[in-house]
């Protein structure tokens, strides 16, 4: 077996463009308070991987710190990954930022080992990556070498073995203690390590370190979990004449969602967003997106929720093929099927915000829900929450969206309700709140501000 | 909850015509004091009353004090609240509130009829003519529900109710801080507070029409009734000492008399000079009229027993000027020896406790503290608090944190902050590092800084100030826990037992003293004579100890021991003991910012003439050849020249300490210029004295304690000229103290051709141990040197020893003592006995088939093929141990590089002054004073010595990587030498020099 590992130093900072500005900049681990990766700039201004925050502010004021999310660096990963999986197949994800890559079998394809090579990086060209590479007999062995910037591709044994024995213990994946053990007994290199039986090994190490250190000295092959592209349902489908009736889609669109059913009836997903494109002959194609509420995979359901959306849809010109696409595929909750639970009314008014959203457009269908903020211009927000407060019983039925001048006499009947507060965003409000009654015997809700001009700020029903 | 001090509560409350307020923090009355402080010191028209709120369960109230007996009621139940839970939290019980039988109780109902109907049972039962509802009026659209409420609860159970505000700030403006402090409380941000946080500003303190206008006047009046039943002052608190210390037949008056009169014996063999007999007799009858006898007499107590138990102390601050204190054996200062101003620690004006601290040995304090213990009980005993406040980094990274900046942003804010920088304050430095100062939220943030920076956060407790009573303390004050175990703390801190006039004996902890007890120790096992201190001073100033000490060799000892110390050492030339004292107050920000060095220097050495405006003055003066140098002498200058009393003298020296916080200083400013004018000094002078006076700011160095260090510094020094071995055995025994490593007191003991042995298996103790080695003594150094083993293991190896020794690695294991300890003794090359080297033994250790019944036995069958380098040893010696007795790391790399262009430490002499010099050296310490104005002093060691090196700010900034991060450092510069020899080299080039050795990790003690 040949193994490549590609150690991406700093995709953060790839990710973020920095190093392709001129600017110092570095990447900043919050939660261990070190620097871990920096650009060719801010590393000749002396700033190193494993210095802390003030030490870096301290030798370069002027650079830029981003903050190191794991998350976002294995989601980049992944997407590389995605990217390499088109020319290589047996790719071994190593999160937060490495990938290896079974070079030998894909020699068949390529013609050697080389050009095998030149696909990859070609591949990984566009992307703009930096990374340190090795090649070697085993995953363990090619990171050592990646770790140690040789920067190589071998395929001789021997170059292995040689390139091997120059690389230091702090280039093992070791922990901090083991690093330590081996570099107290005077074992700084591989060439020391290698050069002591394993029996002898043996008896100062656990067995997931002996384990490890065969894998590295190509005694032993691990085996790895390799990388498969996530999951999606993409089904295409011609239509047998052209459609210029949206209704007429209709049984197509029930053949491809019962595809979908069984799809994620096999794998026990459902989903919550569907994506339907629509092919013209001289036209582009256009999307319509279908959503629901919660997560399903009933036909009818479905199909309910697309045909309510379909209608308000006119066609510019007829359709020949159609197109359905679920990218992302929910675990089933087996906990809605709890016989106890009475969930009955929660699905139906999801189902049913569904249906008004699929009818009505997502902005017009607006959730009430009290805002936690004292100032009457947040008490009502769209939002998930529609818990009730108990402080909204003085609260007018009707806001307007911008108060208006009182100029109606009418006389107190409740109040001063006094409000300061906003103070720490540009919406400050220092105001008296009262209920009034108008002579025609409306109760209107006014508030007078600091500088005594009085507003009508809602009516009560 | 608050966002405003007691201080201002009272101020302004009493400006709206408020003719009572109370104070009342949850579960404390940790702030009443100061708002007490605040009422006679600016005699406000208003009365205080003491109270507390709590919470229990769904009631919550507030208990008010009437009366004395209500207020120790309190001090009980929040003592019982406070012990039963950890520090800052606190626990009631039914029966605590039950059993209430003084305080007044407000209560604060739920609003929920279930709940509010079974506390007004409640309250009826067993209340019922001591509660009210506290009725609040807070325009936040609730009041109509409550007064609803409150009047139901009234018809139904005939609770009255009184009009209550709950103020949390002083004035509305304060909303926005209180807004954040709760924030902050919250772990949140002001805005994700949302409908938690107050809605207006209506918890400020209101005008009085105001609240006429709010509440009904029945309600009013109650409150007013109320307060008209309140009698009680903090004032009334009085001090009971613990009575037994006076044994029958004495008045404790008597008893102290009868204590001073043997202790004149003690101290005065040869007789009484008239002058010292009078000096005692008015500290004895000023004693009496303040009546402090009981004081004295528990400190008498306390210093007796370390004595028995042959604890050294020695008292400081204040206490040194009171000839009384000399008698008691408190202090060691002669008082023949310095100037004692006996209104520096009793003064009847200031109606003040005295102050006095006690050292002991910092290994034994413990002894101390658990004598009091049992002596008073824990009932009686307790420590001082000390408020920790808001400081400008906490202040920073909280307010920013409350308004939503991001963390990582503070903190690189906050690290990029020279606060040092005087040039250019932080609010403008901010704006350098990202923060816009136009933006509305970065005004919010300085405002709010601003603001916060001096609240209060958490009580902690003071580091020894024992508070100890006749009674029960609970009484007096609530005692709540600390946060260490088996501690207990008050909730007033050291300013506020001051304000009320209540004693405290700080039982503190020096490290020197330590060392000076293990090499008398030492001593003592050697020769006939038992060495003390007394023995030491009373030899006289010795010139062979003075030739040392101007020569700056002062590693180690004690105070003059510090860089900048050890570089006025030969300018200022000490010979004699008030040498010392001089020399140990004027290296201090006071004396260097008010710009009193140099003159002092000029005039010592006659360079420049001394004169005196007058022969007050003068005698004031003389003894610092009239450049003011300790605080007393501003105190004396304001006396004899100004015509002030001793006690407004001593209010003057409290303005200069806090001048900087709250400018009253300027107050006395009139009094003194007018008043030295007065008696015929120029204003010129005047106004010169005044600038000195703020000059000293809050840094200024009392005479009194001065006099308490030198005494300490001449002794160490006395124990390092005639017993070295013996002296740097106690201090390496006794660390961690003073500013030294061991690495650094090892290097400068061999410099003094101290031979120091390494750690072994068979011949080191735990502690360091002197041994005789042909004649000669030599330092064996002790387990406790090696990083990473535990005291236990130690102990265990060292009990365990054969008498012959270890014979085998595998005979330690077999002892079943942790891996990581014998792992540590290994690398520390403790078994060099037992093995070739240290690889071969920790390779040896790390095989575990030994420790196996079966394989006992067996040894390893292969030689372990590596061997450690010079430079592998070093490494692990400076690892294992932070130490290498073997070589230098320079001396190591004198070997392999050819460094011939480098100077060593001990060749600077021959260099001329102003010299290009290059040098290369271990970085041992980085030091960067505030009085310094950017620069940072860098020691450099070698193998033949330190050298001090000047870095200016602008060429660290330029070159700010080997000026951080180098331990091993190169520096290319001048030489500068000074009329005296004090020799620096001034930096030029700094390069880092570290990878040549490149895991060298040697502990520097920076920016200390």
């Amino acid at each position: 077996m040949l193994w490549a590992y590609l150690d991406f130093t700093q995709l953060t900072l790839d990710l973020s463009g920095s190093e392709r500005a001129s600017a110092p900049a570095a990447v900043y681990n919050e939660q261990e308070n070190v620097i871990v990766q920096r650009c060719a700039e801010a590393a000749k201004q002396g700033i190193m991987p494993g210095m802390g925050l003030a030490q870096a502010a301290a030798l370069c004021p002027d650079v830029t710190i981003t903050v190191y999310v794991r998350d976002k660096e294995v989601e980049h990963l992944h997407s590389l990954a995605a990217r390499l999986y088109q020319i290589a197949s047996d790719i071994v994800v190593i999160t937060p930022a490495a990938l290896a890559i079974r070079l030998d079998n894909l020699c068949h394809y390529y013609g050697s080992v080389a050009a095998t090579w030149k696909a990859i990086v070609s591949e990984l060209a566009p992307m703009s990556v930096n990374f340190a590479y090795a090649s070697s007999w085993s995953v363990e062995c090619a990171r050592v070498l990646a770790k140690a910037n040789c920067n190589d591709i071998y395929t001789d044994k021997k170059a292995i073995s040689a390139a091997l024995k120059k690389c230091q213990i702090s280039h093992l994946d070791l922990d901090h203690s083991q690093r330590s053990t081996l570099h107290r007994v005077g074992i700084f290199t591989l060439e020391r390590l290698l050069s002591l039986s394993v029996s002898e090994l043996g008896k100062r190490f656990n067995n997931q370190t002996i384990r490890y250190l065969t894998a590295v000295r190509g005694d032993a092959y691990p085996t790895y979990l390799l990388y498969r592209p996530a999951e999606r349902f993409v089904r295409h489908k011609d239509v047998a004449y052209e459609i210029e009736n949206t209704q007429h889609l209709l049984p197509y669109i029930t053949a491809l969602l019962e595809d979908l059913a069984v799809f994620l009836r096999l794998r026990n997903k459902v989903v919550s967003d569907l994506s339907i494109n629509l092919y013209y002959r001289d036209q582009a194609a256009t999307t319509v997106l279908v959503r629901s509420a919660v997560g399903l995979s009933n036909v009818k359901q479905w199909l309910d929720i697309a045909s309510l959306q379909l209608e308000n849809i006119s066609l510019d010109a007829p359709v020949i093929s159609l197109r359905l696409c679920a990218d992302e595929l929910q675990e089933h909750d087996a906990a809605n099927q709890d016989f106890f639970q009475d969930r009955h009314q929660y699905f139906a008014q999801k189902q049913l915000m569904s249906r008004l959203q699929a009818r009505l457009g997502d902005h017009n269908v607006i959730v009430p829900a009290s805002g936690n903020d004292h100032r009457m211009e947040r008490q009502t927000e769209s939002g998930g929450n529609s818990a009730a407060d108990t402080r909204s019983q003085w609260l007018p039925a009707i806001r307007l969206v911008a108060p208006a001048p009182l100029t109606t006499p009418c006389h107190i009947t409740f109040g001063p309700v006094r409000l300061q507060t906003g103070w720490w965003d540009e919406k400050a409000v220092k105001r008296d709140y009262f209920i009034a009654k108008t002579q025609s015997g409306e109760f209107i809700q006014i508030f007078r501000n600091a500088r005594q001009h009085w507003f009508i700020q809602g009516y009560y029903a | 909850m608050g966002a405003s001090s007691p201080e201002e509560i009272v101020t302004t409350a009493s400006f709206l015509g408020y003719r009572a307020v109370a104070i009342t923090d949850e579960c404390s009355v940790a702030g009443v004091v100061r708002a007490h402080a605040e009422i006679k010191l600016c005699r406000l028209p208003i009365s205080l009353i003491v109270g507390s709120y709590f919470t229990f369960d769904d009631f919550s109230f507030v208990l008010l004090c009437p009366n004395k007996a209500a207020y120790s009621e309190l001090c009980r139940i929040i003592t019982q609240a406070r012990r039963r839970e950890e520090k800052g939290s606190y626990a009631l019980s039914e029966w605590d509130i039950t059993s209430l039988r003084y305080c007044f109780i407000l209560w604060l109902p739920t609003g929920s009829k279930d709940k509010d109907g079974k506390w007004a049972q409640w309250l009826k039962r067993f209340h019922a003519d001591r509660c009210w509802i506290a009725g609040q009026r807070l325009l936040d659209g609730e009041d109509h529900l409550r007064f609803k409420h409150y009047e139901m609860l009234f018809e139904k159970y005939a609770i009255p109710v009184a009009a209550c505000t709950g103020v949390l700030m002083h004035h509305k403006d304060r909303l926005p801080l209180q807004h954040t402090l709760h924030a902050i409380r919250e772990h949140t941000t002001v805005e994700a507070l949302g409908r938690q946080a107050i809605a207006n500003a209506e918890r400020a303190l209101r005008p009085v029409s105001k609240i006429n206008k709010l509440y009904p006047t029945s309600w009013v009046n109650n409150t007013q009734q109320i307060a008209a039943q309140f009698s009680f002052s903090l004032d009334e608190l009085k001090y009971q000492y613990p009575a037994e210390l006076v044994p029958d037949g004495f008045t404790a008056t008597s008893y102290l008399r009868y204590c001073v009169e043997e202790g004149i014996q003690r101290r005065f063999p040869e007789g009484l000079a008239d002058s010292i007999r009078a000096t005692i007799e008015k500290e004895l009858t000023l004693i009496a009229e303040q009546e402090y006898e009981y004081f004295f007499l528990t400190l008498y107590d306390i210093v007796q027993f370390a004595k028995k138990q042959k604890i050294l102390y020695q008292g400081r601050g204040s206490a040194a000027n009171s000839v009384v204190c000399y008698c008691l054996e408190i202090t060691a200062v002669d008082p023949r020896q310095i100037n004692v101003l006996f209104e520096r620690f009793i003064s009847k004006e200031r109606d003040e406790p005295p102050d006095i601290d006690v050292d002991f040995e910092h290994q034994r304090r413990e002894e101390v503290i658990q004598y009091i213990y049992q002596k008073y009980g824990r009932e009686r005993t307790a420590l001082a608090a000390t408020v920790i406040a808001y400081r400008f980094k906490s202040a920073f990274r909280q307010v920013g944190k409350a308004l939503g900046f991001a963390e990582s942003q503070l903190d690189f804010v906050i690290k990029k902050i020279n606060r040092r920088d005087r040039t250019i304050p932080w609010q403008t430095q901010i704006t350098q590092h990202g923060l816009d100062a136009r933006s509305k939220k970065v005004k919010q943030l300085i405002s709010l800084v601003e603001q916060i920076v001096g609240f209060p956060r958490h009580l902690s407790q003071h580091v020894g100030g024992f508070v100890i009573s006749a009674g029960p303390l609970y009484e007096l004050v609530p005692v709540e826990n600390a946060s260490m175990a088996e501690r207990t703390v008050i909730q007033w801190d050291k300013d506020d037992l001051e304000s009320l006039g209540l004693l405290k004996v700080d039982v503190l902890a020096l490290g020197m003293l330590t060392a000076i007890r293990k090499t008398f120790d030492s001593l003592a096992a050697q020769y006939p004579v038992t060495p003390s201190i007394p023995f030491i001073t009373r030899l006289g100033d010795d010139h062979q100890v003075f030739d040392m000490i101007c020569k700056a060799d002062t590693v180690g000892v004690f105070q003059i021991e510090s860089r900048a110390q050890m570089t006025m050492l030969p300018r200022l030339k000490p010979r004699c003991y008030y040498d010392l004292v001089v020399q140990i107050a004027i290296v201090r920000p006071g004396p260097i910012q008010g710009d009193m060095v140099h003159p002092y220097l000029l005039r010592r050495h006659g360079k420049e003439a001394v004169s005196y405006p007058s022969t007050e003055v003068e005698q004031v003066l003389s003894r610092t050849m009239g450049v003011p140098i300790f605080q007393e002498q501003v105190i004396q200058l304001a006396m004899v020249a100004a015509g002030f009393t001793g006690g407004e003298a001593d209010q003057l020296r409290r303005a200069m300490a806090s001048w900087k916080k709250d400018g009253r200083i300027y107050e006395f400013k009139d009094k003194l210029i007018s008043g030295m004018t007065a008696k015929g000094y120029s204003t010129a002078f005047a106004e010169q004295l005044f600038e000195q006076i703020k000059g000293f700011g809050g840094y200024g160095f009392p005479e009194s304690h001065s006099a308490s260090f030198a005494v300490l510094a001449y002794v160490s020094c006395w124990l390092k000229h005639y017993f070295p071995v013996e002296f740097y055995l106690g201090l390496l025994n006794s660390w961690p103290m003073g500013f030294y490593t061991p690495a650094q007191l090892i290097q400068d003991a061999k410099h003094h051709g101290i031979t120091i042995r390494p750690v072994c298996i068979n011949h080191s103790e735990i502690e360091h141990t002197l041994v005789l080695s042909q004649g000669e003594k030599v330092i064996q150094l002790g387990l406790c040197i090696v990083k990473g083993l535990s005291e236990h293991s130690a102990s265990v190896l060292i009990q365990s020893r054969p008498e012959k020794g270890y014979e085998s690695i595998a005979a330690i294991q077999q002892l079943g003592l942790p891996g990581n300890d014998i792992e540590a003794l290994a690398s520390a090359n403790g078994f060099a006995m037992l093995t070739e080297n240290r690889y071969a033994a920790r390779w040896e250790i790390m095989d575990q088939q030994h420790t196996l019944p079966l394989f006992a036995s067996e040894s390893s069958q292969h030689e372990f093929p590596f061997r450690p380098s010079e430079a592998d040893n070093l490494l692990e010696d400076y690892a294992s141990t932070s130490v290498s007795l073997e070589q230098h790391p320079v001396s190591l790399l004198r070997k392999h590089r050819d460094l011939s262009r480098f100077i060593p430490a001990s060749n600077l002499h021959c260099i001329e002054n102003k010299g290009v010099v290059h040098v290369i050296g271990c970085v041992t310490g980085r030091q960067a004073p505030g009085t310094a104005s950017g620069v940072t002093f860098i020691t450099l060691e070698d193998e033949t010595g330190n050298m001090n090196v000047v870095v200016w700010q602008a060429t660290a900034r330029q070159q700010q990587s080997a000026y951080l991060s180098a331990t091993i450092l190169q520096i290319d510069g001048i030489l500068e030498r000074s009329p005296e020899g004090v020799t620096h080299i001034i930096a030029g080039k700094l390069t880092d020099r570290s990878d040549w050795l490149s895991s060298l990790r040697i502990a520097s003690r920076d920016f200390h």
